[in-house]
């Protein structure tokens, strides 16, 4: 069986069955809760026609948070699965960035400890010769 | 994950054989490795066949394992002990749960039906050496025979959910009085059900500069939990997590925080998985590797 196809099947269903929390957005902030388990899921999902998916993030540590706080983001959707991680939420500068090619994707946000932290998305589908497409990003776990 | 071709098909079959023939408890992968690149995991189908209703999961970074016991003594653990009691039939009873290890939880039960219970804990053989006080969660649950919840009651505890974090300071107690009632139409309580976590207490500058950490996440039906191993030196897993979505095929992502090319930045790690029913009896799990990096 083909795993990631089923995941990326799930993904589109619940773009279908979630309406009201679909937004269209290049970037997406989200939060994650004190428990060292705490996973936000996302779903990014393409308009027809495109052929590749743009994503890095950006994190930062609300006050009180551990200072070592790292947040990392594990890509579903390509080819193979990737992380992607902020080496440091204390400054601007973002993860590592990549293209991937999917026409979709499912985001797992995570981190390495207790504590809380934010963080923004920044993505956008694109064609083939790199001009952006229509996107639409889901939340489908907020932790 | 960089084994060799011809031993592949032998690994995949091995690991089938041990799935099934480990049923009473966590299963193991073995030990894995995960290449240099940044950004590569390995992915694992892990199946959990029905009537199973969670996972469990955690992992181990075992890359400075080897180095690591060979130069240095494996210092003693700290530890909490729990005693569960219960006066039945004017004699009491009680059910001990000993040398609680960090990252690890005990779960027991003792069979006093209705009425008061006490939940004590300790730390008798722990390691003094290690001063920092221990990290702990209680859980409680009153049930019938038929193993439904029916009416507990403790103050400062919810039933059925690990509590908040507490602490205990080495050769501290703490104390729990619990209660468990009849239930209006489920009946006479069987039992009580406890589960104490040692939680870990991390180096506070474990993850400082942003070194390598492995971490797991475990995702099925649009739910996912993650857990990191934050020390690759020593013989403790990271904290277990469970994801509660039935039986059915979980997806397990193993990889790192990697961000600098110039570091060698492969790891070995080993996972355990445990596949349960909704009176954590263990279910039948099969492991199939899905990316290999």
């Amino acid at each position: 069986m083909n795993v990631m196809k089923k995941i990326q099947q799930l993904a589109l269903l619940s773009v279908i069955l979630l309406p009201s929390l679909t937004v269209v957005a290049h970037e997406q902030s989200g939060t994650l809760g004190d428990a060292a388990s705490a996973t936000d899921i996302y779903t990014i999902v393409c308009e027809a026609g495109s052929s590749q998916v743009y994503f890095d993030f950006y994190s930062s540590l609300p006050k009180g948070s551990p200072t070592d706080l790292v947040l990392s983001a594990q890509v579903l959707g390509g080819k193979n699965t990737l992380t992607m991680t902020d080496p440091n939420s204390s400054d601007k500068l973002p993860s590592r960035g990549d293209e991937i090619q999917s026409d979709g994707l499912i985001v797992l946000v995570n981190k390495n400890k207790t504590g809380k932290a934010n963080f923004a998305l920044d993505y956008h589908c694109q064609s083939a010769s790199g001009d952006h497409t229509g996107t639409e990003i889901t939340q489908i776990q907020n932790q | 994950m960089k084994q060799q071709r011809g031993h592949v098909f032998l690994s995949l079959v091995t690991m089938a054989l041990i799935s099934h023939a480990q049923l009473s408890g966590a299963e193991n992968s073995g030990t894995q490795s995960l290449g240099n690149k940044i950004g590569i995991v390995d992915t694992y189908t892990i199946t959990c066949q029905a009537p199973s209703t969670h996972l469990d999961f955690k992992l181990r970074d075992t890359t400075d394992q080897v180095n690591t016991n060979a130069t240095l003594p494996k210092p003693a653990p700290q530890l909490i002990n729990a005693h569960l009691s219960k006066t039945i039939n004017k004699k009491k009873v009680t059910v001990d749960a000993l040398d609680i290890i960090p990252n690890d939880a005990k779960e027991f039960t003792l069979n006093g039906g209705n009425g008061a219970y006490q939940l004590k804990l300790d730390t008798l053989n722990t390691n003094l050496q290690l001063l920092t006080a221990q990290n702990y969660t209680v859980q409680y649950r009153c049930l019938n025979s038929n193993g439904v919840d029916t009416t507990p009651s403790a103050g400062g505890l919810k039933t059925g959910i690990d509590s908040a974090i507490k602490t205990l300071k080495n050769k501290a107690t703490a104390t729990f009085n619990l209660s468990c009632a009849k239930h209006k139409t489920l009946g006479n309580t069987d039992k009580i059900y406890i589960k104490i976590t040692n939680k870990l207490v991390i180096p506070a500058n474990a993850s400082k500069n942003n070194v390598a950490v492995l971490s797991g996440q475990i995702y099925k039906d649009q739910t996912a939990i993650n857990t990191t191993d934050l020390v690759s030196t020593d013989d403790n897993f990271s904290e277990k997590v469970t994801l509660n979505a039935q039986s059915g095929n979980y997806l397990a992502i193993i990889g790192t925080s990697a961000t600098d090319n110039t570091k060698n930045n492969a790891k070995t790690y080993v996972f355990e998985y445990h596949c349960l029913d909704n009176l954590n009896t263990s279910k039948p799990a099969t492991l199939l590797p899905l990316e290999n990096n």
